[in-house]
């Protein structure tokens, strides 16, 4: 590899270049194969506004995948934090919705922050204990009932309300990261929990940071969710749980990019990515399988090309 | 403080447990659903909770979402709660045949409803159902002239491009109202040679609402000059997340939407635009399913060990507002199409009685029985 | 004129579970002094100074700093105190950049009503940076892109930069190069000549000697004595730590004993890009052959090229009957052993047991049938960890609960246990203490005389001289100098080669 490359790999500017590689790369495999209804400039637009929600919940994941901790009830929350600011918006229009979402986001990470921190046992374990519960919650305070955001409540469910909203998302985000001590300490307990602790800091009390920004973001998440599809039914059974994995993926995408220093363009990039692949397939006209066969194929190849280990290395 | 975290869960779960215990001489009859809380789900639990309460039934309900191996472990469930007899609404026929087992070795007896298991598709469910002592049988519509009906609704309003939206893929009820939107589009194109409809491949927006308005944008996307859009079902949620996502383009009343599963405000839908025609009011199925498994329990009710009782359930149409009011006012609400004594009623009908009371219901029996 | 007293340890006392890792102990450090700290592995010594710098919790007795009583729950407060520490291993974080590196756990000057200002800290990096003397290194750049010499030099700096009154380095200079140990030499005196003071903890006793002003000797978790460096040799220091003479066969004695004609391995123009370069030899049967070198100088992949390690090597490691070695099954099949530098990462499984370490690689020969007899498999583990002489509590302890040396007393049991024929020795003793040095040292040459043939990769030149019968020294890469043991082969002939 010559000189200038090596130098040139590991910075940021590398890192755009990856992402701006793979978004071609996707772009014109769709565009090739079917250029009369895929990837005009209004359906890009398009394609980036329905990937916008999994990005703010990718965002909040970041801060706690990052410390090697795992977090199930994000579906769940979702549902509970629309249903409560659905209810809350009959009273109180736009800050009930806004205030019940966030509020109550904040509760539940809250909680789930303080019971892992307590009970000591793996996130992962916490948070489908949660994720059962909350599903029932949500189940009690909607009475069983499908709740719908009123029609003058729907600012948030295109643009501009959805962009301007996740827009204030990834900005407090970046705010977080790079001007305070939040993005450094999550680093640094996700390398050496141990370390970190020697350095000081105080590994349970960002743990818990970690959760609640997390579902804070999920509030915002909740917000631009059941503002796009105007209803939020409260369903047990742990159908929540699909609602995880789309945020994930972006998430898998922010950490990969870590190196490079550029999280939150990677998770926006990431599901934007993702979100051209389903309506490239759908342009196709091919089903849904072949779509999630092809997506799950896509986040391991991008994934294994930014953040694989040497030959050698050890991978868990 | 764990220690004390982790007494609190278990007494909690303890009260739970302690909830769900009933007494030895009630009947118990358990439901298996994909949702007890989505659109359709609720109603049919309205419809089957005023049931129990009229005939003093117990009933238990799980909700398995339609994920395969929840439907086939909600059959173990509940026979392991000591029910008498088990409605189930499974995803795909092969369930059936775990379902159809654990009843047989728990004695509970079985009916399905919304669904049948097709004899040319799974052979060997069928067969199984057929030599079961504790398959009762089931009730379903005709998805295949539900679907055949919808297409010829929209080939009626001028829609001549169909996008199709389903909700699961290989769902069984999909599949047979599929095949009815095929044979309904081959039926208009082999009359209309010079007027030909176009079905689009089916897409999946899953059963929540976001999840359907994006399936909806994606299908306007990639086909922008559709006139029509089946949404197959899904509970409804799937509804209206594709309207939400035609109304977001602009495109309402330009592009027609049918289902099935009426909407709570279908008449506004309908007055605006938004749909253009549903089937639905089938809420009342899963009350069949209930009554023959019911009375299969009270031995009232032989059962074969070569074959099973299959009743027929109609649809309703509604695709005007005028048409929708009458509904509206006899199946929605507080209102139920069988009040306590004429549940009490049916119970102690006889199976062909019982299904030709199924087969008569209609808005006009209602109105006929409850008119104000 | 007598130094003014800095730092007084009273009654240091220390318990882990049953172990008691120090015991009783109490010594008094002037400032402006550079202290030598040395002991046997589990003598204390770093245990004491973990103390001393927050990373444990004080069992019993106090440190008194400058007059005052020290309460140090944890590093900050140590380094809040005046005292710092560059540990043995990494001791940055990865995922974090340079300037986060240096001032994790003291970003206050750079807080403002809690909005941390990067570009200041990233400045103020710099400065420090490039006032060492490490310009290359960037301060906002993620330090996972520096290599184990540039992180530990950034540890470095994250340690004195606020001046320290006592600055603690803990057998960091074995992961330094030649180059990396001299820049630590400097701050040393640096800090000396500053007033203040450092404890400086190593197993390499002339280094020891060389660079300190004074060394304290602690055995078996007990203060010892202290002694000044001038007055003192190496074999003195060697009876304070052991407690009894050693035996003046540290290493090898003998001279001019042939070695076999016989090739039981031919290394033919292997190269690994960036690392080897075409380089050739032959190992003979009972011959103890040495690589040397400078630290980046490629000798460590020698090892891992010959046991089939490297995924990306060129050129042929074959056997005496014409078996290539291409991957470590083979090798291992082959009767090769390998013993990494990097012992608790590559050598040995720390979260698991004594025995399962040493049966990993037989237990295919062990196995009666493809079925495993647990009592069999302790047996031989403590057949092979017994005579290692290992100090442990049993085959069921775990390997994390043991020291440097009895880590690797495990790993070459595992091997012996094998039967290989032929061991690859990365850095066999470093940060061993000596008795246990001179055990392998004992055991290496046991092996040499029943035929068995090693490789023994070092960095430490009085070792090379001492046990191996041919040395090669390498350089970029290459094979540089081969020179046969000799009584009149000297420390510079070999440096000549090196650099």
């Amino acid at each position: 590899m010559s000189t200038r490359m090596q130098k040139l790999k590991g910075t940021k500017a590398y890192g755009y270049l990856m992402l701006a590689a793979m978004v071609l790369f996707f772009y014109a495999v769709f565009k090739i194969l079917t250029p009369d209804n895929f990837g005009s400039p209004d359906r890009l637009y398009s394609y980036l506004q329905s990937s916008i929600i999994y990005s703010v919940g990718g965002c909040g994941l970041y801060f706690i995948v990052v410390m090697g901790l795992f977090d199930f009830a994000v579906g769940s929350n979702v549902v509970l934090s629309s249903i409560i600011g659905v209810i809350l918006s009959r009273q109180f229009g736009y800050i009930g919705f806004v205030v019940g979402c966030l509020g109550c986001g904040l509760l539940i990470g809250t909680l789930i922050g303080t019971l892992y921190n307590q009970l000591n046992v793996p996130s992962m374990i916490v948070t489908v204990g949660l994720m059962l519960i909350l599903e029932c919650v949500a189940v009690i305070v909607a009475g069983g009932v499908k709740q719908t955001l009123a029609p003058e409540l729907r600012f948030f469910s295109g643009a501009p309300g959805n962009i301007i909203l996740a827009g204030l998302a990834f900005l407090l985000m970046y705010f977080i990261l790079n001007y305070t001590k939040i993005g450094t300490y999550c680093n640094a307990i996700g390398s050496n929990e141990f370390t970190a602790k020697n350095m000081g800091i105080n590994v349970k009390k960002y743990k818990l940071i970690g959760f609640m920004l997390l579902h804070f973001f999920v509030g915002i998440m909740a917000i631009l969710t059941v503002s796009y599809g105007t209803t939020m039914t409260a369903l047990t059974g742990m159908s929540t749980m699909s609602r995880n994995f789309q945020p994930l993926m972006g998430t898998f995408f922010g950490v990969a990019f870590k190196k490079y220093g550029m999280p939150i363009t990677a998770i926006v990039v990431g599901e934007f990515i993702i979100s051209m692949i389903f309506s490239g397939f759908v342009a196709l006209g091919a089903p849904t399988t072949i779509q999630n066969v092809v997506t799950g194929a896509a986040l391991l190849v991008i994934v294994a090309l930014t953040a694989r280990g040497g030959r050698g290395s050890v991978v868990k | 403080m764990k220690k004390i975290i982790a007494l609190v869960l278990a007494l909690t779960m303890l009260c739970g447990l302690m909830a769900t215990a009933h007494a030895d001489d009630k009947i118990k009859i358990g439901i298996s659903i994909w949702s007890s809380t989505d659109t359709l789900g609720s109603e049919v639990k309205r419809l089957i909770d005023a049931a129990a309460d009229a005939l003093g039934v117990e009933t238990q309900w799980v909700d398995q979402a339609h994920i395969s191996e929840q439907v086939t472990a909600s059959a173990e469930t509940l026979a392991m709660a000591d029910c008498d007899g088990i409605i189930i609404c499974n995803s795909a026929s092969a369930e059936m045949g775990s379902v159809i087992k654990t009843c047989d070795e728990n004695e509970v007896y079985v009916a399905q409803f919304f669904r049948v298991i097709n004899e040319a598709a799974n052979p060997d469910e069928y067969a199984q159902a057929k030599a079961s002592k504790y398959y009762v049988g089931c009730v379903h519509e005709s998805e295949f002239d539900n679907g055949k009906t919808l297409v010829t609704i929209l080939g009626n309003k001028g829609c001549r491009k169909i996008g199709l939206e389903g909700w699961e893929p290989g769902d069984a009820t999909f599949l047979g109202r599929w095949e009815g939107y095929k044979a309904g589009v081959e039926e208009w194109n082999a009359a209309h040679a010079d007027d030909q409809i176009e079905l689009l491949e089916p897409q999946y927006g899953r059963t929540t609402t976001d999840t359907g308005r994006q399936a909806a944008e994606a299908i306007i996307d990639a086909n922008p000059d559709i006139d029509a859009l089946i949404v197959a079902g899904g509970g409804g949620d799937t509804l209206l997340g594709a309207i939400a996502g035609i109304e977001a383009k602009g495109l309402t009343g330009k592009i027609a939407v049918v289902s099935t599963d009426f909407l709570p405000d279908l008449d506004a839908k309908l007055e605006s635009g938004a749909m253009a025609a549903e089937s639905g009011g089938h809420y009342a199925d899963p009350f069949f399913a209930f009554l023959m498994v019911y009375n299969a329990i009270k031995g009232n009710y032989a059962t074969s060990e070569d074959g099973f009782y299959e009743m027929i359930f109609p649809y309703m149409f509604v695709d005007s507002p005028a048409s929708y009011a009458d509904y509206a006012a006899y199946f929605t609400g507080s209102e139920l199409p069988y009040y306590a004594d004429e549940i009490k009623a049916l119970a102690e009908m006889s199976y062909d009685d019982l299904a030709a009371a199924c087969g008569a219901l209609s808005v006009e029996d209602v109105v006929t029985r409850h008119a104000k | 004129m007598e130094k003014k007293t800095l730092l007084v340890a009273e009654h240091i006392d220390k318990k882990f579970g049953i172990t008691h890792a120090v015991n009783d102990v109490s010594l008094t450090i002037a400032a402006g002094e550079i202290r030598g700290l040395i002991g046997e592995n589990g003598s204390g010594k770093s245990t004491f100074c973990q103390m001393l710098c927050g990373i444990y919790t004080i069992g019993g007795g106090t440190f008194i700093l400058d007059g005052q009583e020290l309460h140090i729950r944890n590093q900050v407060d140590a380094n809040n105190a005046g005292i710092a520490i560059i540990v043995q291993e990494m001791g940055t974080l990865s995922g974090l950049t340079v300037a986060e590196n240096i001032y994790l756990g003291h970003e206050e000057p750079f807080m403002h009503a809690g909005i941390k200002d990067s570009r200041a800290m990233n400045r103020e990096a710099q400065k420090l940076l490039d006032e060492y003397g490490f310009s290359r290194i960037k301060a906002g750049v993620m330090i996972d892109h520096y290599n184990f010499e540039d992180r530990k030099l950034v540890e470095i700096v994250k340690a004195t930069y606020m001046k320290p009154k006592i600055l603690v380095i803990d057998e960091t200079t074995t992961a330094l190069s030649q180059n990396g140990r001299m820049e630590l030499y400097k701050i040393m005196d640096a800090v000396r000549a500053d007033g203040r003071t450092v404890i400086f903890i190593s197993h390499d006793l002339g280094e020891v000697l060389a660079h300190t002003d004074t060394v304290s000797v602690l055995r078996d978790g007990e203060y010892i004595d202290t002694v000044a460096s001038a007055e003192v040799t190496e074999d003195d220091l060697k009876r304070l730590m052991v407690g009894r003479e050693i035996g003046s066969a540290y290493y090898r004695t003998d001279y001019g004993r042939p070695v076999s004609d016989e090739v039981v391995l031919t290394v033919d123009k292997v190269s690994v890009p960036g690392e080897l370069d075409g380089i050739s030899f032959e190992l003979h049967r009972g011959e103890i052959l040495g690589f040397g070198g400078l630290s980046e100088c490629g000798m460590h992949e020698v090892g891992k090229a010959i046991f089939g390690a490297s995924w990306n090597r060129e050129g042929s490691v074959k056997l005496a009957d014409g078996t290539e070695i291409n991957d470590i099954p083979t090798a291992i099949s082959h009767s090769i052993a390998y013993a990494s530098k990097d012992r608790d990462n590559e050598s040995i499984i720390l979260n698991e047991s004594i025995r399962n370490n040493i049966v990993l690689p037989s237990l295919e020969d062990l196995a009666s049938h493809s079925l495993l007899n647990g009592r069999k498999l302790t047996r031989f583990a403590d057949e092979q960890a017994k005579n290692m002489q290992t100090k442990m509590q049993g085959v069921g302890q775990f390997v994390s609960d043991l020291s440097g040396g009895n880590k690797q007393k495990v790993v070459l049991a595992r091997w012996l246990g094998k039967g290989s024929d032929i061991l690859v020795l990365d850095s066999p003793t470093r940060g061993i203490d000596v008795k246990v040095k001179q055990a392998i040292y004992a055991l290496m040459a046991e092996l040499k005389d029943r035929g068995r043939s090693i490789i023994m990769i070092s960095e430490e030149i009085p070792e090379l001289l001492g046990m191996a019968d041919r040395i090669l020294v390498m350089k970029d890469g290459k094979i540089n100098g081969e020179f046969v043991r000799d009584p009149g082969l000297g420390e510079q002939d070999l440096i000549a080669k090196m650099v």
